[in-house]
């Protein structure tokens, strides 16, 4: 018998910590054979339809030490229609669901559009929006507010409805207003479930940008990765890709890190 | 003198779906009351009686369908700040601290940040809170929890209290305690308290009077004066009349619900 086994308490601290210990070389070996794999893939393919990940990240680094600063000038022309569509989307989602969840007759008239447009490929909207507002930022900026929006409207909406009359009875009796009522309990209660229609709404968003960057004008993080595949500089169109993942990945988990913070609170 | 809470056949139905078509359920059929200033009034009756109906008529928060309840002789039609309610779930807002819940509903009024702030303050010390200001709801038992829908409602500074069975979700000791508490809040405060709970043995404790309703629709059966020496301690409970109101109350509770279950066997 060892002289740990005989206090128990720190028995279980150098289990959690061998616990530990294990999850990080878990993901360290997962990781170190999956860039293995992608270099001898990428060495033994053929150069025009895939990069070994030295590669990738050659040009990744002198991406980001270009001094045409080209990676940089994408990743701000995506930010610009990024930004103000996923801003727009959020407050118009919210306010929209908000709306369709305390009112039945905004209910009764909204919900059979919101229904149809949730369930149309935004995509195929494109060609009629380019008619009716032309080619530019402003037209990729509609394109991902009309991408983003509905998630965050139908999470609000289902979250307003399940307001509890534990939340909003307590604030009647003290005489609360009814704008009160909305901003001091209805949208704090509702708050998990608009980060979550946020979320669904940023994935949206981020998929839908490129996506225009595409097909509307050649420009931004999707613009580099048009122009890079398509004279099939394989090692250079992983550039963009690396920014938008790390992008997701970052306001992600900002949100999830909101939600987990707040979400504490009302488990009880 | 004039009753400080006046409530005049008060009568309402709910209606409730049932195959295409909906059905009324009437809850309470002309019930009348009237409680005096400072005094403490419980209400006891089978489940369904439409207890807490009445308490909502009493807020405002339910309009009646006929009938009217007087505050001071003026109609009430909405709530209002002469009334403060509490509730059996606590009504605490997750995600506001202890001191925030507190400040609430003088937020809602209006009441200026710092001022509001020494109201809660007091008052969080008032129900032995101190030191729980930046908790959360979460942190807290059912009984703190309750103490800080006291400590809410006083913040408010009504003059009548309708409490909602405050203590039914809390544990046989920290009810005791919570009963001892309320009895010293009350006395110290002088305030008006309409007091609703489902046990017999609370409701003989607590009050000056205890209203027995009979089961749905809910009426009023009988008043029973609670005629038992204050400032009342869990000693009380000892003394011989205390088990007399207390039999008495059950006979007459027990006859309700006897009633209507026949009733009901009938229909």
């Amino acid at each position: 018998m060892t002289a740990i086994d005989d206090n128990p308490l720190q028995a279980e601290r150098a289990r959690i910590r061998r616990a530990k210990i294990d999850r990080l070389l878990i993901v360290a070996v997962t990781l170190v054979g999956f860039l293995t794999l992608w270099e001898i893939a990428g060495r033994l393919s053929n150069p025009l339809f895939f990069a070994p990940v030295s590669d990738v990240l050659r040009e990744f680094w002198l991406g980001l030490l270009d001094p045409r600063a080209r990676l940089l000038k994408g990743f701000l022309e995506t930010l610009a229609v990024l930004v103000p569509g996923f801003a727009i989307a959020s407050v118009l989602g919210v306010a929209l669901g908000v709306l369709m969840g305390r009112s039945n007759i905004g209910y009764q008239i909204l919900d059979p559009y919101v229904t149809i447009f949730y369930n149309t490929p935004r995509v195929a909207l494109i060609p009629l929006l380019l008619l009716w507002i032309g080619v530019g930022d402003l037209l990729k900026i509609v394109i991902v507010v009309l991408a983003a929006i509905f998630p965050v409207s139908v999470n609000t909406m289902v979250g307003v409805r399940d307001v509890s009359a534990q939340f909003t009875e307590p604030a009647r009796a003290m005489n609360a207003t009814e704008g009160q009522l909305l901003w001091k309990v209805i949208l704090p209660a509702t708050f998990p479930f608009i980060v979550a229609g946020l979320k669904l709404g940023l994935g949206r968003a981020l998929t839908t940008v490129i996506v225009a960057e595409f097909f509307v004008s050649v420009s931004g993080l999707g613009g580099i990765l048009h122009a890079t595949s398509s004279s099939y500089q394989m090692a250079k169109m992983f550039a963009p890709v690396i920014i938008l993942a790390a992008m997701g990945i970052l306001i992600d988990g900002f949100l999830t890190y909101q939600e987990r913070s707040v979400l504490r609170r009302y488990r009880s | 003198m004039s009753p400080k809470l006046a409530v005049e056949d008060i009568r309402k139905t709910f209606f409730k779906a049932e195959k295409n078509d909906i059905v009324g359920i009437p809850v309470l059929d002309g019930v009348s009351l009237s409680v005096s200033q400072g005094e403490f009034v419980s209400v006891i009756g089978p489940s369904g009686c439409g207890k807490s109906t009445l308490l909502r008529i009493i807020d405002g928060l339910i309009q009646p369908d006929q009938g009217r309840v007087l505050v001071d002789g003026a109609v009430v039609t909405r709530p209002g700040p002469d009334r403060a309610v509490v509730f059996q779930y606590f009504g605490l807002y997750p995600w506001r601290s202890v001191l925030r819940n507190v400040e609430f509903g003088l937020e809602l009024k209006g009441v200026p940040a710092k001022q509001r702030r020494e109201v809660a303050l007091a008052n969080i010390a008032r129900v032995g809170l101190k030191g729980f200001e930046n908790h959360f709801p979460h942190e807290l038992s059912g009984g703190m929890r309750q103490r800080v829908g006291f400590a809410r409602a006083l913040s408010l500074d009504p003059q009548i209290i309708l409490m909602d069975e405050p203590f039914s979700s809390v544990d046989e000791q920290t009810r005791e305690l919570l009963q001892e508490q309320l009895l010293e809040l009350w006395s110290a405060t002088g305030k008006t308290i309409f007091f609703i709970t489902h046990s017999i043995d609370e409701a003989v404790y607590m009050a000056d009077r205890v209203v027995v309703m009979g089961a749905r629709p809910g009426r009023i059966v009988e008043e029973i004066a609670v005629d038992l020496p204050r400032p009342r301690s869990g000693g009380v409970r000892a003394q011989p009349r205390f088990g007399e109101i207390r039999t008495y109350a059950w006979e007459i509770l027990k006859k309700g619900i006897q009633e209507s279950s026949e009733l009901t066997a009938v229909q």
